[in-house]
């Protein structure tokens, strides 16, 4: 009898780490799809106006700042959010401490599988789209090789499609060929061949999810390849002329130290891309900002889920000016549309 | 084995000023109490000395260096030792590339060629100590 019992304690605990992909069905969300240059959420064409979340999945603390601020974030028009797998870029005063969603083996953290799919219905409530990143540059030197890179591709892009989380798009490699990259399938040369290989694993587990590649800008590598389903690029790389074209990071003018404040020329700059993404049918931006990405930060609250100020000084440090800046000049998001509001007096 | 006991050593060297002071009176400093001077390179540089003098002996500092600052092909007449404790340092060495977090620790001996940078993602401060008086110059 004790005998029994311990193997089936052990048949028990050897099933526990699937209970994540094992979980009842859920309601599909609406489906995010880019057709004829023009992006689609739930059949309804759309523009994207969005902020990147790079670290927003590192604890479930911050996810739920996030979340508790999409409210605010549709109520200004904005209608993206791009989170991070793997994590990102924690700014300062330590850059290196992105929590990775994945196992060295490539296994999808169940506890990352969870608050990723609360952020994304979360997101589709608002009619919401949710760009997820697989891969990022510092932390693939902590996977086990291309087997590793595979299997947190697939399992990744089956967990998506198991829980019918559809209102999303994937950015499998972030900063493809960044000089930081170790593992020899994330750069160049023959970049276009490994670049279809890692969308050719992720498709083999979702075939619905549009999946691109982010190259680095300035180091000799392109935003499309042979079968990716639409350009990614990131700062100021120019919008290529042909195909859909997401800009998943803006150029950040605030810096991690300092977090949150701009001068005038970072604001000008930043107003200025949005003109152009906004006379652009066939493309998108996602603003970047130490502000919202870093972890920690000066004053030790960052990530910031919320707006903040207006970013003029650093008892005004924030995003606020984005914010606006889409309310005032495309309206507030009520799915599927923008709704303009009335000029601030 | 061998770092460990260079670290140990660095530490006993960083720490053993601190008591020998300790013998007549205590040094305690809080971080708003440093007293900040600008450093002539690289540009924005400022320095709090901790203890001791780097023209006479013993010594140390704390440094802060802007982010993107970089201080190429340097050579020291004395070993120096770095912890990290904000930002990230980067050193290179003999075509080498290494990046340090807070809590990293660099310990490079006199003479070697090194270039020091500080990364873009903010304000470098780091606790720098020679067990010497020391010269910093230029490699040729």
């Amino acid at each position: 009898m004790r005998q029994f019992i311990h193997a089936f304690l052990l048949v028990l605990a050897a099933a526990l780490p699937t209970a994540a992909h094992a979980q009842a069905p859920a309601a599909p969300t609406k489906k995010f799809e880019i057709k004829n240059d023009r992006t689609y959420l739930g059949g309804q064409e759309f523009k994207i106006w969005g902020i990147r979340g790079g670290n927003a999945l590192m604890s479930p603390a911050v996810t739920e700042r996030f979340v508790r601020n999409f409210d605010n974030m549709a109520a200004h028009g904005i209608n993206g959010f791009i989170v991070t797998v793997m994590g990102t870029n924690t700014g300062w005063p330590e850059e290196w401490a992105a929590r990775n969603g994945f196992e060295a083996d490539g296994r999808l953290k169940p506890a990352f599988a969870q608050r990723l799919e609360w952020l994304i219905r979360e997101a589709d409530k608002r009619g919401m789209v949710v760009g997820v990143t697989i891969f990022t540059p510092r932390n693939v030197a902590n996977m086990q090789g291309e087997e590793s890179f595979k299997r947190a591709l697939q399992e990744t892009g089956r967990f998506l499609k198991d829980r019918g989380l559809r209102n999303v798009f994937v950015d499998i490699m972030h900063e493809y060929n960044h000089r930081r990259v170790v593992p020899d399938i994330f750069k160049e040369p023959g970049g276009p061949e490994k670049k279809a290989r890692l969308h050719a694993w992720f498709k083999e587990a979702n075939a619905d999810v549009p999946a691109g590649v982010c190259p680095t800008i300035d180091r000799g590598t392109e935003p499309f390849f042979p079968g990716s389903d639409f350009n990614i690029i990131q700062k100021t790389m120019p919008i290529p002329a042909k195909g859909f074209t997401i800009n998943v990071e803006s150029h950040k003018r605030d810096n991690y130290d300092t977090d949150g404040v701009y001068d005038e020329k970072g604001l000008a700059e930043n107003y200025s891309w949005f003109e152009t993404y906004k006379k652009t049918p066939n493309a998108a931006i996602f603003l970047h900002a130490a502000f919202i990405t870093g972890v920690t930060g000066r004053d030790g609250s960052a990530p910031h889920a919320e707006m903040g100020g207006y970013g003029k000084s650093a008892e005004d440090a924030g995003v606020r000016w984005y914010y606006e800046w889409v309310r005032d000049n495309v309206g507030r998001w009520e799915y599927p549309k923008h709704v303009p509001v009335k000029a601030k007096s | 084995m061998k770092r460990t006991v260079r670290i140990a050593a660095t530490c006993a060297s960083l720490f053993v000023p601190l008591l020998l002071q300790a013998a007549d009176a205590p040094t305690l400093t809080s971080a708003k109490e440093l007293k900040w001077t600008d450093v002539a390179e690289p540009a924005g540089a400022k320095q709090a000395v901790l203890w001791g003098d780097s023209k006479s002996g013993d010594n140390g500092v704390v440094i802060r260096w802007k982010f993107n600052s970089k201080a190429p092909d340097l050579v020291r007449t004395q070993d120096v030792h770095i912890v990290v404790l904000a930002g990230t340092f980067t050193v290179e060495i003999d075509g080498g590339y290494r990046e340090f977090g807070p809590g990293g620790f660099v310990s490079i001996p006199k003479g070697v060629k090194h270039t020091l940078g500080c990364e873009a993602a903010g304000e470098c401060r780091l606790v720098v100590h020679h067990p010497g008086a020391v010269e910093v110059a230029k490699a040729k």
